[in-house]
């Protein structure tokens, strides 16, 4: 084309070129809002002040799935954020689901629903609930096959839900592993004095969503308020006088 | 023409009551009229109708016959006492069933008139005028209507009133009046406090020197509900005419039903959708004209070869045409694998539970209803493992973790199996454990001898203690430990009554709850 530099302005283009840039032009604007649209949905979901340094200062990034690792505690506490916001949670595969440990954690019980049993469906379903729910927190029954898990990797990313993953089996590309060790119980006594309060445990983060996070901290799962929250070092020393952690301050006398 | 402002008044109360006029059908001492039918289906010709009759509950006079009353039977009445006035007295007993079985031929027959009939009681209906008075030329075409199709049954003593809402209609039909709309309070003020059917408070009221409902009306209501509570407020509200209750409907009128027979027989999801698509707006909007929306139907799919397949969908709002077509494409999808074995030849969708349009406005979950597309996914779900396999929880009462939820399946009333509102002695202190297991394993609590760690009723444990042995023959040591809390579970009843008693104990990077029952230890919780 050599008449490209000479009609510039599109008035005077040639008819077919000009509604072809006219489309073009269209398109660019209707990319714009589309743009516009999906920025206003943000782009985490929220999540309680506790976990936010753990997750790198942000919530669940929408669109991406978490891996939890040993305990049931943090992968309720991560839901608990969004589910305080007014979203949904979908809770797949998990019959021993504690509701009484999740209200206390932060869940909103009347936005819960459960799959105790999916059988061999169980990735059929997460992506039924996938469609409407903000969050969905799974154990997969079975290993999930990559090809599969990439399948559905895409329709996470279009929905906007966050995946938390709990169980042995992993999930291939997750954003997230984090992984739960070195729990300390607190409020027992070694004679049968209290009861359990509190319990702090070594949470280390890998994945490819870990650049630049500390990667591992001891955390509250959870404190005597029920809250998930990282242990503050100096008043975690403070309240364990002579290093007798699991003694109570007061003790109960009968 | 010149409108005084209380003619203004009036005319407003009355459009703001449109649709919530009220027709109730009463018919008197029912209890005896239900009793000596029964009576004659049984022994026939041994009854003659006006001999005085009465009906004993746990030998008092449950209702009489006028014949009766005139020699001076009264409710209430000692059943000797009775006799004793009037030796002819024909007793009957008392039988909740056949009262409630005698008035259901009354009941077709109201709801051949107009459908959307609420039984109250036996004896007692009511009917919604709006619709239905316009096509019988006003109320009281309506009343001469129901009065020539209940003589025709014979039932010639029947009452019949109407006034604004339920409970007004209700005290009219006792005096078999109409009270014009917007006039229900006044009618009302003049009756005495005993109509509300509540005899503590009546009792109570008349010692506060309260003896009309007028009198109790004209009290503040944020006075009645702190003093009465929340019953008490209704009464009050009930005395003031301001009864805002809106029938429930007994059940739908039966010719509506969505019936689609597939000739020939189908065996494509989309196909047998696409049938049902286009009957299903008809459906629908057969129901609205009688001012009903569905909120519950029963879908039955019947296969060539007589194989059925039927499962009740429950919508948290109400069904819509598009809904509909859903929960049979779902169905279709799913009776594969429940049991249809042959090609779809006839869809039928039934409605079970039908309400007025704008009652379930809100949904029943009050203001939360939930976005349709939560329930969408999850019926979704529902097609595809059952009905029973989405829960969701609800808080309830109890002491073990397990007890602490009733999982109730989407779709149906969320309601607790134990008042999560009474205290649950024993309970174990926050936080709970995250996860508890379906099946509690068992293990044994041993001592630092390897002895059985027991727990006597008193809770006194043997000794402290040491390890946890699994079945497996592993053992786990014990780090620290709390308890024990004892409870007596169900002590009312032998079959399921047991003592337990639960200790939380920690060991290495977990920490569990046990709990001890005749002899055996469990774990039923993990704090993970």
């Amino acid at each position: 084309m050599t008449t490209s530099a000479a009609f510039l302005d599109p008035e005077e283009m040639p008819a077919p070129e000009r509604s072809l840039s006219e489309a073009t032009r269209r398109s660019a604007v209707l990319q714009g809002q589309v743009r516009t649209a999906s920025d206003t949905v943000s782009s985490h979901h929220p999540t309680s002040a506790g976990l936010r340094q753990l997750l790198g200062g942000n919530g669940l990034k929408r669109g991406a799935s978490y891996v939890v690792d040993g305990s049931m505690s943090l992968a309720l506490a991560l839901s608990a954020g969004p589910s305080a916001a007014g979203a949904w949670c979908g809770v797949v595969g998990v019959p021993g689901f504690g509701s009484q440990s999740a209200a206390g954690l932060g869940i909103d019980l009347d936005r819960v629903a459960l799959v105790p049993q999916p059988g061999h469906q169980w990735l059929e379903v997460v992506a039924a609930l996938v469609d409407a729910l903000d969050l969905i927190v799974v154990r997969p029954p079975t290993p999930p096959k990559d090809s599969e898990v990439r399948r559905f990797a895409g329709r996470l990313r279009q929905r906007g839900a966050s995946l938390v993953v709990v169980g042995p089996h992993g999930w291939p590309g997750c954003e997230l592993r984090l992984s739960v060790s070195g729990s300390r119980w607190q409020g027992m006594g070694t004679d049968g004095h209290g009861h359990l309060s509190a319990r702090t445990a070594l949470v280390s983060a890998t994945g490819r969503g870990s650049a630049g996070h500390p990667k591992t901290m001891r955390m509250w799962l959870p404190d005597a308020d029920g809250r998930v929250r990282p242990v503050d070092s100096e008043a975690f020393a403070a309240e364990l006088p002579n290093g007798a952690e699991a003694r109570p301050l007061l003790r109960r006398v009968r | 023409m010149t409108t005084t402002p209380t003619a203004d008044r009036s005319s407003s109360a009355a459009a703001a009551n449109t649709g919530h006029r009220v027709l109730v059908l009463w018919l008197p001492d029912w209890p005896v009229r239900a009793a000596v039918e029964h009576h004659l289906s049984t022994q026939p010709d041994e009854h003659d109708p006006s001999a005085p009759t009465a009906v004993l509950d746990k030998g008092s006079v449950l209702a009489c016959s006028p014949a009766a009353r005139d020699l001076g039977v009264r409710r209430g009445m000692r059943s000797r006492e009775a006799q004793s006035l009037c030796p002819q007295l024909l007793t009957l007993v008392y039988d909740g069933a056949v009262d409630a079985r005698v008035f259901e031929p009354v009941l077709v027959a109201v709801e051949e008139i107009s459908p959307g009939v609420e039984a109250i009681r036996p004896g007692m209906c009511a009917i919604a005028v709006r619709g239905a008075s316009r096509y019988f030329g006003g109320e009281l075409g309506m009343i001469n209507a129901l009065r020539d199709k209940l003589t025709s049954l014979g039932y010639p003593e029947v009452e019949l009133g109407v006034a604004d809402g339920p409970f007004a209609a209700s005290q009219a039909a006792r005096w078999g009046v109409v009270v014009p709309a917007g006039g229900s309070s006044a009618f009302l003020a003049e009756l005495p406090v005993e109509v509300l059917d509540r005899p503590d408070l009546a009792s109570l009221l008349k010692r506060m020197g309260l003896r009309t409902l007028g009198e109790f009306a004209a009290l503040p209501s944020a006075q009645v509900s702190a003093r009465f509570g929340t019953d008490g407020a209704l009464a009050h509200r009930l005395a003031g005419g301001r009864d805002e209750r809106r029938l429930s409907t007994r059940r739908p009128p039966e010719d509506v039903e969505l019936l689609v027979q597939l000739d020939p027989p189908l065996d494509r999801v989309d196909t047998i959708a696409f049938a049902v698509r286009a009957r299903g707006d008809e459906f629908i909007s057969r129901l609205a004209t009688l001012d009903l929306v569905a909120t519950c139907v029963l879908v039955r799919v019947t296969g060539e070869e007589g194989d059925v397949v039927e499962r009740l969908w429950r919508h948290p709002r109400w069904f819509r045409a598009v809904d509909v077509v859903d929960r049979v494409r779902w169905q279709v999808q799913g009776a594969s694998t429940a049991g249809l074995h042959s090609a779809v030849a006839l869809v039928q969708v039934i409605p079970v539970d039908v309400d007025r349009i704008g009652v379930h406005a809100e949904g029943l979950w009050g203001e939360q209803a939930p976005d349709e597309r939560v329930h969408r996914a999850l019926t979704r779900v529902q097609s595809m493992l059952g009905h029973a396999a989405v829960v969701t929880p609800v808080r309830s009462g109890g002491r073990s973790p397990a007890e602490h939820t009733t999982l109730v399946p989407w779709g149906d009333a969320p309601l607790p199996r134990r008042d999560p509102g009474l205290p649950w002695p024993g309970r174990l202190p926050d936080p709970a454990p995250p996860t508890v297991l379906v099946q509690p394993l068992p293990v044994q609590l041993l001592d630092t001898d390897g002895e059985v760690v027991t727990i006597d009723d008193r809770g006194a444990m043997s000794s402290p203690p040491d390890r946890i042995a699994y079945r497996a023959g592993t053992t786990v040591a014990v780090e620290s430990w709390a308890g024990p809390w004892l409870s007596d579970e169900r002590w009312w009843d032998a079959g399921s009554a047991r003592q337990v008693a639960r200790i939380q104990a920690a060991v290495t990077e977990h920490a569990y709850l046990l709990a001890y029952t005749a002899t055996q230890w469990w774990i039923e919780a993990s704090y993970d």
